[in-house]
């Protein structure tokens, strides 16, 4: 064989190296970015410059957003979420096992839930603000629904799964049913529950903004509904980019727990 | 003791039905056999002649529809710690270490901490994973994860082993060595064992009794007594005169009912 091209010694490298791969796409989309939003291009009106944004970012957090600082608004919007998701997940695992483990319950349950999935929560809004009213307790209600959705079906999925030799062996080394449920079922289930619980977390922080976006004082998606309707469009920009990064923090602090408890999983 | 009478096992008239969309099939037919306390028995014969159907009643995860099955005298009730499983999949609880896994039993049992280590130390050290007490089982080998399947089911000091195919996913020589270690260990410890294999060289290395069962429904075809020297930890009785002949007569048995399986089909 010939020795390999520089192109091809090029693109080995760069396949061995995400890190920089994906570093240096951000840096590239920025540069555009930044040639696209000079002053003289038609687009300034529409989207600021990245150095813009950045100095809008650091003025909302010093100052805050329509008076409040930024985090009365980060903590009204992770209230919610949190209240709604930890309450829905917990419901979620509940009955998730209950279905998991009892087959009749599973059967009586399901043609609800194969109705009930394909709707988006958001759909629920009306419903919910007739019914219940635009205070917190709607847009609760509507991340419970979420997150109890996904947790429980993903719980059930587990109890499902676990495979049958291992409830044999468990019971012939004289586990009986509650401790075969709780030292065998449980554990064996906990991948697929950290599943549910992503995504029933990501579902969540969704549909807290978009909750905060019909009916809402304070939060960040207020926060940017507020800032369309008056047209102060850096403050638009700066809120959909915290509302990405609390998501991400989110979505990291679950991966963090899901590697140091379920370290065994997949492998 | 009391509970030592010359039957470590008695099935009785067993047959077992299987209720499918097709209706009843049976699986396995009037099967009589006594086994005897530190006896090695297996079970030889085509794939899905009830084998693991009949360990399954043993082991009281499944209720047969006629006969019953006496364990130590008494008609067993379900599972129970007096029997041990090992499987051909480990069915190794991931979660847990290799500690851990062979600490199971015990706990169930509700025995102290101390004494749980001791326990299981020992019997991972029979098994030779004194190294590897802190390791997961992903860790760990095919070969090492059957070992920690053997010590978790000794620590919880059953009479008996059930044993299903357990070392057919190890290559060829991880089985042999396998083999040999658990002959040791039975040398050892005196446990009855009921063992299912498929392969013929197998059954005859390892076991006092070898059964040969018939193609579905399963019955006993010939029950044989293998007269190899004992003990028999030195795998060159495998190449001896009486092996092979052994070993012919018991292959041509599989062999007939394999073919009317095939020509079943």
């Amino acid at each position: 064989m010939r020795p390999a091209s520089p192109l091809q010694r090029t693109v080995d490298w760069l396949e061995r190296h995400p890190k920089v791969v994906g570093t240096l796409a951000v840096v590239i989309v920025i540069a555009i970015w930044t040639l696209v939003t000079r002053p003289s291009t038609r687009l300034r009106g529409t989207l600021p410059p990245p150095h813009a944004l950045v100095l809008k970012l650091w003025t909302v957090m010093r100052d805050g957003y329509g008076g409040t600082p930024l985090w009365t608004h980060f903590q009204a919007s992770l209230l919610r979420t949190m209240t709604g998701f930890v309450t829905g997940s917990l419901a979620g695992i509940l009955i998730g096992l209950c279905m998991g483990y009892n087959r009749v319950v599973s059967s009586a349950l399901s043609p609800f839930f194969s109705f009930v999935r394909p709707i988006p929560a958001i759909a629920y809004i009306p419903m919910v603000i007739l019914w219940f009213g635009i205070g917190e307790f709607s847009k609760v209600l509507l991340i419970f629904m979420a997150s109890f959705l996904y947790v429980s079906l993903n719980t059930a999925a587990g109890v499902h799964a676990v495979p049958e030799d291992l409830l044999r062996v468990s019971r012939a080394l004289g586990a009986r049913g509650w401790q075969v449920f709780f030292f065998v079922i449980l554990p064996e289930a906990l991948p697929y529950v950290m599943l549910g619980l992503k995504v029933g977390l990501a579902l969540s922080w969704a549909i807290v903004v978009a909750s905060e976006l019909v009916a809402a004082q304070s939060g960040l998606g207020y926060m940017i509904m507020d800032a369309g309707t008056f047209f102060r469009i850096d403050d638009v920009y700066v809120g959909v980019f915290l509302i990405g990064a609390v998501g991400l923090l989110l979505e990291r602090t679950l991966t963090m727990l899901e590697r140091r408890y379920v370290h065994w999983s997949g492998k | 003791m009391a509970t030592m009478s010359q039957k470590a096992i008695e099935i009785v008239g067993l047959s077992h039905e299987f209720f499918g969309q097709a209706g009843a099939s049976r699986v396995v037919e009037d099967i009589d056999l006594t086994i005897a306390p530190g006896e090695f028995l297996t079970i030889v014969g085509p794939s899905g002649c009830g084998k693991t159907t009949l360990l399954n009643i043993i082991g009281g995860f499944i209720r047969p529809t006629a006969g019953e099955v006496l364990v130590g005298g008494r008609p067993i009730q379900g599972p129970g710690p007096d029997r041990g499983v090992i499987l051909q999949g480990y069915a190794l609880f991931r979660w847990l270490t290799v500690q851990q896994n062979a600490e199971f039993g015990l706990r169930m049992q509700g025995r102290t901490r101390r004494d749980r280590t001791d326990v299981a130390r020992h019997y991972l050290s029979l098994v030779g994973l004194d190294e590897f007490r802190s390791y997961y089982p992903y860790q760990l080998s095919g070969g090492m994860k059957q070992r920690v399947a053997i010590a978790r089911a000794l620590a919880a000091d059953p009479d008996i082993l059930l044993m299903d195919e357990p070392f057919a996913a190890l290559d060829a020589q991880m089985r042999e060595i396998l083999q040999e270690e658990l002959l040791r260990i039975w040398d050892k410890t005196g446990k009855t064992i009921f063992f299912i294999t498929h392969s013929v060289d197998e059954a005859i290395f390892l076991s006092t009794r070898v059964c040969v069962m018939t193609a579905r429904p399963g019955r006993l075809k010939r029950v044989t007594e293998v007269s190899l020297p004992q003990p028999r930890f030195d795998y060159h009785v495998r190449t001896t005169r009486a092996f092979n002949d052994l070993r012919e007569s018991l292959l041509e048995l599989v062999r007939e009912e394999v073919v009317r399986v095939r020509a079943e089909r």
